[in-house]
């Protein structure tokens, strides 16, 4: 069975990344650096990720809507593949509600945010001139200035049910929360089926 | 998942508590928390994280909650337990380490063992 590691941002980077060595040599298949506000910082951090290690694959996750323009994210997660190519995963998610209220970012229309969010970023990410009247986002002919070497797989990070179907029906894959039960964890992946069967494609589900 | 590796059962399910109380103060876990057969008084819990106070916190977290939602023990109760997660469908499982940092590299050796 391959296994991936998660950090949480609680404990310090020097830490996280002595693990992420040990990871690596092991051969565990990715870490993923959850993007806790107030926390260690999820991109710095995975940047540093990478550099420490060799193989493993490293996905910050989630990237919110609410927190990281679509350009932002773009320029971040390109960075990181041209440093470490076919070693990034990206992962966007609305994130977590309190803490994003408690910082005071509303996070409203999650749905129709997330699919804006998800096109626009796969449309920089191939280098393309986006133009994009949405109902969230609009951006003016912004075109990245370079672009990576390898497709990134996107994970949308999911909960409830129409965002995991969500997931499942524009995601290369779906990333659950932590802390999920077996139980619930059966009915998110009958969710994603749900949104697969919408665009029959087949996600991945950790 | 979080996962704490230990000789000692209640050392592990300690270790996973403060990442629950974190998480399990949003509401959009409140049918994952059902189905996992526990209770969590999520109000009084999103006060306390509020407040960073997190032994206030992990106290909203019993020990039944944690064993109905993360792996805790030794390395073998651990992979026991994750079976129950996998077969729920996931493709690839993801463990949150806790606890201190040599219980966190147990998780990673177990990793390793899965993986082999």
């Amino acid at each position: 069975m391959r296994v991936g590691l998660c950090f949480d941002g609680f404990y310090s980077i020097q830490e996280m990344i002595e693990l992420a060595r040990l990871a690596d040599e092991v051969g565990m298949e990715s870490l993923w650096m959850s993007d806790h506000l107030c926390f260690r910082d999820s991109l710095t951090t995975s940047m540093a990720l990478l550099a420490a290690t060799k193989t493993i694959k490293v996905a910050p996750a989630p990237m919110s809507p609410y927190s990281r323009h679509p350009i932002i994210y773009a320029m971040s997660i390109a960075t990181m593949e041209e440093f470490a190519p076919g070693r990034v995963i990206a992962s966007p998610g609305t994130g977590n509600a309190a803490a994003l209220k408690e910082a005071g970012m509303e996070s409203p229309r999650p749905l129709k945010t997330m699919r804006e969010y998800v096109e626009i970023l796969r449309r920089f990410l191939r280098g393309e001139t986006v133009n994009f009247e949405g109902e969230i986002f609009k951006i003016n002919g912004a075109k990245m200035g370079f672009t990576p070497s390898t497709t990134i797989k996107m994970y949308l990070t999911a909960v409830r049910p129409r965002m995991l179907q969500l997931g499942g029906e524009i995601g290369d894959g779906v990333l659950l929360s932590g802390g999920c039960s077996p139980g619930y964890i059966a009915r998110c992946v009958s969710d994603i089926k749900t949104g697969t069967e919408r665009s029959g494609r087949l996600p991945s589900v950790s | 998942m979080t996962a704490a590796v230990s000789d000692d059962r209640k050392e592990a399910i300690e270790a996973n508590k403060m990442f629950l109380a974190y998480i399990f103060r949003n509401t959009h876990h409140a049918e994952n928390i059902r189905l996992g057969g526990g209770r969590v008084d999520q109000e009084g819990l999103a006060v306390a994280v509020a407040k960073r106070d997190w032994e206030a916190a992990k106290k909203f977290i019993s020990d039944e909650v944690v064993l109905a939602h993360c792996v805790a023990g030794t390395p073998a109760e651990c992979c026991r337990q994750l079976e129950a997660f996998v077969k729920g469908g996931l493709n690839l499982p993801v463990l949150l380490p806790t606890g201190t940092q040599e219980a966190r590299k147990k998780v990673i050796q177990m990793a390793r063992e899965l993986g082999s």
